[in-house]
Parts: structure tokens; C-alpha cells; sequence
């Protein structure tokens, strides 16, 4: 098995010193995972567009509160959750929150472990549409960036238990459509 | 052909990717120089506080003492000019006091010269010496 290459630390520190190129490098590495994940959510073009450009914004002012420069990608994705929450106070829409599911022992398998036949794509983001949010929230996290439990409790601000249980009814789902489909 | 979720929810936003990269770029642009400006600020900031600590503190006592001379000698100046730009005097009592002052003088010089024409005495040649007073120089001679 060939060696993989570790992929180069991210210019966190410099970013904190003012460093404009590091921005740039760290916006370049998230900007399309941050879009996809809050077109999950939010699914509307310019409101996306939007909601990533306040996260960028809030990222460089506050990046002096960001204690690990390693979980800089949860802590971004975090401002991007709490961004759209705010959009959708705004908008009255805070009941999309909310799910009641029992919690359950999370499966241990990677989010590359679910592989999907290009065929198929369309029925998965057919299915992810129709996930509750709280759901589909964890669930693309976990398929984006492949954060832990504790990174995305962390994100959405949900109890680590919670995430799990909701991660375990969504990979449910998508495992059971990707057998299913034909 | 198998993709894995990640690849699913990205491709659909490919798209995007010039937009997202003005996004980035607008917030680089706005961000970070309103940052640089903000950084200058702090630099005078810090400029005048380290000069206040280096300069000012330590020898605070001597530049309380010279401050206090210079508010007094503000004081001193101004009430001064105050004073002689309130004594500014009229003109005509100038002109009263300077004739005054001519007559003055000329009275004195008139009483100077008065004194000069009047006819001197002979003074009287001073007594030898070791000569006594009650002797009269006449009759010295005279004995002689």
C-alpha cells in the first residue's frame, strides 16, 4: 500500500497574526464544505452565499477566541450552525430544530465506509432532504468533514448523546436506501 | 462508478466555487484592512503609552514641578499683559506729564545757572599743619 502524504497543517496561527494568504488558504479549504452544508440546511442560493460570508466575517474578528488551532474546521462549522439558527430566529423557523429520537450506541464505521453508485446520487440527496434538519444537520457534518461525535456536538451545540443518536437514525436511513435502491 | 457521500454533496455545488471565491475575497478585502487601521490605531496607542511610561513617569515629579513654573509664569504673563493693556495710557496725559516733566527741568536749570552768576567767596586757606585752631595765623606772624 502505497504511503499517503499528511495534508499540510492548516495556517491557523498565521491567520490569527493578520496574515491575509493564510485566510485565503483556510476560506479556499472551507468555503464549499460551508456552503454544502448549510444548502442542507437552508436551501436557498443567496441566503447561503450569505450566511458563509457572516461566517467568514465573524471567523477573522473572533479568531483570538479559538483555543486549538486543530479544530479550527468544527469551530468555523460551529459559526456557520449558529449563523443559520440566527436566520432562522429570524425567520420563525426555530421549530425545525427540534427532534425526539431515543439515544442508541453510535456504529463505528467511517463516513467513506457508505459508498454510493453515481446512480444513486439523486435518490441520496433525496433522502437527505427528507431527513429531519437535526438529522441531516449531523449527518452531512459528519459526511463533509468527517468530525467526531464530540466535534459535531461541539458544532451544533447539541449533547454528545444526542448527536449520536441522531447520526445512528440518519446512517440508518441512507444505509437502507442504498440497499434498497437498485 | 461509487462515490462517497462527501462527493455527492459537493459536486452539486461546483458551481459555486467563483462566487464563493468573491465571497472570500470581499471579506478578505473589507476585513482585514478595517484590521490594519484598527492596528495603526493601537500602534499610536501604544506609541503614547510607552512614551508616557519611559518619558513622563519616572521623572514624574520634576515635570509636575515644571509644569507648575509654567502655569505660573502663564499667570505672571498674562496678567500682565492684562494690567498694561488695561494702563494703556490716554495719549494727551503723555503729552501732560512729558511737559510737566520739560518744566521741571527747566526750572532746574534756571535755579543752576541763577546760583553759577552769583560772585564766590575767597575760601579760606586751610590751617598749617600742626597748627592749633585756638591760634590765629595772623598772630603767629605777628610774633614772628
Amino acid at each position: 500500500m502505497p504511503p499517503v502524504a499528511e495534508p499540510a497543517p492548516l495556517p491557523v496561527a498565521q491567520a490569527r497574526a493578520g496574515d491575509a494568504e493564510a485566510w485565503r488558504v483556510l476560506f479556499r479549504r472551507y468555503q464549499l464544505p460551508l456552503y454544502a452544508y448549510l444548502y442542507e440546511l437552508v436551501r436557498h442560493e443567496q441566503t447561503c452565499l450569505d450566511l458563509v460570508q457572516d461566517t467568514f466575517i465573524r471567523a477573522v474578528r473572533h479568531i483570538s477566541g479559538l483555543r486549538e488551532d486543530a479544530k479550527f474546521g468544527s469551530w468555523l462549522f460551529g459559526i456557520a450552525h449558529q449563523q443559520c439558527l440566527q436566520h432562522w430566529r429570524k425567520s420563525g423557523r426555530e421549530e425545525l430544530l427540534g427532534d425526539d429520537l431515543p439515544d442508541v450506541v453510535a456504529e463505528d464505521d467511517g463516513p467513506d465506509e457508505i459508498l454510493i453508485r453515481s446512480e444513486q446520487a439523486a435518490a441520496v440527496r433525496a433522502l437527505l432532504a427528507r431527513l429531519p434538519i437535526p438529522q441531516r444537520s449531523v449527518l452531512v457534518l459528519y459526511f463533509l468533514e468527517d468530525f467526531s461525535i464530540e466535534d459535531i456536538a461541539r458544532v451544533t451545540g447539541a449533547p454528545a448523546g444526542t448527536v449520536k443518536s441522531r447520526l445512528h437514525h440518519a446512517k440508518r436511513a441512507l444505509k437502507k436506501l442504498v440497499k434498497e435502491q437498485p | 462508478m461509487n462515490q462517497t457521500p462527501k462527493d455527492i454533496l459537493l459536486e452539486q455545488h461546483q458551481a459555486m466555487a467563483a462566487k464563493l471565491d468573491r465571497v472570500s475575497e470581499g471579506v478578505l478585502a473589507a476585513e482585514l484592512g478595517r484590521r490594519d487601521l484598527t492596528t495603526h490605531k493601537n500602534l499610536a496607542g501604544a506609541m503614547a503609552q510607552k512614551l508616557w511610561l519611559e518619558l513622563i513617569w519616572p521623572s514624574r515629579r520634576a515635570w509636575a514641578g515644571l509644569a507648575a513654573v509654567w502655569v505660573v509664569l502663564a499667570v505672571v504673563h498674562f496678567a500682565g499683559s492684562r494690567y498694561s493693556s488695561q494702563s494703556s495710557v490716554n495719549p494727551q496725559i503723555i503729552a501732560a506729564n512729558w511737559r510737566e516733566q520739560e518744566q521741571l527741568f527747566a526750572e532746574l536749570l534756571s535755579e543752576h545757572s541763577t546760583i553759577l552768576a552769583k560772585p564766590q567767596a575767597p575760601a579760606a586757606p586751610p590751617p598749617p599743619l600742626g597748627t592749633s585752631a585756638l591760634w590765629p595765623t595772623e598772630e603767629k606772624t605777628a610774633c614772628a
